[in-house]
């Protein structure tokens, strides 16, 4: 009798001191009662018997046993019928079925491929606004038509699929690259010079250019025209491409006053939990409010998971409000030139990027207030500017 | 002499007749899976029991088993398996 159909269908165990075994497995034995492996427990003997088997066996012993049994039911009705009456544990049982049964319905997550430049944040959002999410009800859920529609509406994304694969989502993305976006516009435009400057050398791959070599340009003055004039068609106006590179001199300046304000945090903070399910979330705390006049605003979002492995699209989020305070403070004149320093390097960085530095010279002044860097950068850089030509 | 002579052939025709009966319809059977389990059909009854001997009285003889941690199962019509680690099985 194996342990599942034990399980299933029932048995009795009967427990006998060890020097009476022999006498209970001979009265099995000839009255032709089937009986499984035997077990040394307890110094004792235990055997299981069908049910069947043990209904004929008392039957034979009478009202009580014969060598000092013990008798025992096992199998799931056993148990049933010992706790018949804890309503709350087949209640339970019921709630967790039906938990299981239900939960299959909804998305638990959602897998993003195939991005490149598309963050898996912006494609959630996006999918977020036509109403797919975690804890979405899948029957409820077209996913042709939301795919149809995000394409319609996002200009970089070529190829979108939504597969659902039990409750998880995968979502498939193919992006649009870059220079098929760039090629749609053909709208007619200038190139215009951004600073003063000496031309150096230009690449013009539309338009016609209208400076030469060495020449000086001002701020503003045409570069490249994107209106052609030719004998055979007349006036036609396109669109003026390409890079026009002159020596510049470019000044940047940063200051920084000695006189700021410092941020401190007081030590005083509030924390509020909440369990987010799906996409509902469910205050842990009583809402409270906030008694600080100037707080940083903290959120932590902790996934849960199951044995450590299985993700469940439950989340324990945080939010921890700390007050801070702003105190005057006064910058050292090291304190205020290392700020200036940072502030100036990250203007140069952006606009120089692609410049060929020819030299550089900086200067340090302060008065009372603060303290002044300016630098100058004679380089050369990419002057052209588009401008579009309004044809109205 | 010849009472002898008579006895001896009463001998040899009881075991004659004892091993041909036992080819044709065998009162008892045994078979082994290794040394961790038998089954031995035709039992009578358990003489003694205990994890480490058993002895199962069958029609034919008894049967004494020894070994380590000895279980017995019945499966009905005088078929006793008994499994664990059979270091000997003795005729008597």
């Amino acid at each position: 009798m194996s342990k599942l159909t034990r399980f299933l269908f029932g048995a009795y165990t009967l427990t006998v001191p060890s020097e009476r075994a022999r006498d209970v497995f001979n009265v099995l034995i000839t009255n032709n009662i089937p009986f499984g492996k035997t077990k040394e427990k307890d110094g004792g003997v235990s055997v299981c018997l069908s049910p069947k088997g043990y209904r004929r066996y008392r039957k034979i012993c009478g009202e009580e046993f014969l060598f000092g049994e013990k008798a025992r039911e096992i199998g799931a009705f056993a148990i049933l019928r010992r706790y018949r009456l804890r309503f709350g544990m087949f209640a339970g049982a019921l709630i967790f079925a039906l938990s299981v049964f239900l939960s299959s319905f909804f998305v638990w997550d959602i897998n993003v491929s195939g991005n490149v430049n598309l963050t898996e944040a912006e494609i959630m959002e996006r999918l977020d606004a036509y109403g797919f999410r975690l804890g979405t009800f899948i029957p409820s859920a077209d996913t042709d038509e939301i795919c149809e529609r995000i394409l319609l509406e996002a200009g970089n994304i070529s190829f979108m699929k939504i597969n659902m694969r039990g409750t998880v989502a995968s979502v498939e993305i193919h992006e649009r690259k870059n220079d098929a976006v760039a090629e749609e516009d053909t709208s007619p435009s200038n190139l215009v010079a951004k600073y003063d400057a000496q031309i150096e050398r230009f690449e013009v791959s539309g338009g016609v250019p209208a400076v030469e070599y060495l020449q000086a340009v001002k701020k503003g003055e045409l570069l490249v025209s994107g209106i052609i004039d030719s004998n055979a068609l007349g006036y036609r106006l396109v669109r003026a491409r390409g890079k026009v590179f002159a020596r510049v001199t470019l000044a940047f300046e940063s200051t920084i006053p000695f006189e700021t304000t410092q941020k401190t945090y007081t030590g005083k903070e509030i924390s509020e939990k909440s369990i987010k399910f799906f996409s509902k979330s469910l205050n842990l705390l009583k809402n409270t409010n906030i008694p600080y006049e100037k707080y940083d605003t903290i959120v932590n979002e902790e996934k849960l998971y199951l044995f450590g492995i299985i993700e469940l699209p439950i989340f324990v989020c945080s939010v921890t409000y700390k007050e801070y305070e702003e105190k005057p403070y006064t910058l050292t004149r090291e304190e205020a030139y290392a700020r200036a320093r940072t502030a100036l390097s990250e203007q140069t960085e952006s606009a120089l990027a692609e410049a060929e530095i020819l030299s550089r010279s900086t200067s340090l002044t302060e008065d009372e207030t603060a303290m002044h860097l300016r630098t100058e950068v004679y380089c050369i850089i990419d002057i052209a500017e588009e401008v579009k030509i309004s044809t109205n | 002499m010849k009472k002898q002579q008579n006895n001896k052939g009463k001998k040899e025709r009881n075991t004659f007749f004892a091993r041909t009966l036992a080819a044709t319809a065998p009162r008892m059977t045994i078979e082994c899976a290794e040394r961790y389990a038998l089954l031995l059909c035709g039992c009578k009854k358990i003489e003694a029991y205990s994890p480490t001997e058993t002895v199962l009285a069958t029609a034919a003889c008894r049967v004494r088993v020894r070994g380590a941690k000895l279980c017995i199962s019945f499966t009905g019509d005088g078929k006793i398996l008994l499994s664990g680690t059979i270091s000997a099985i003795e005729f008597e």
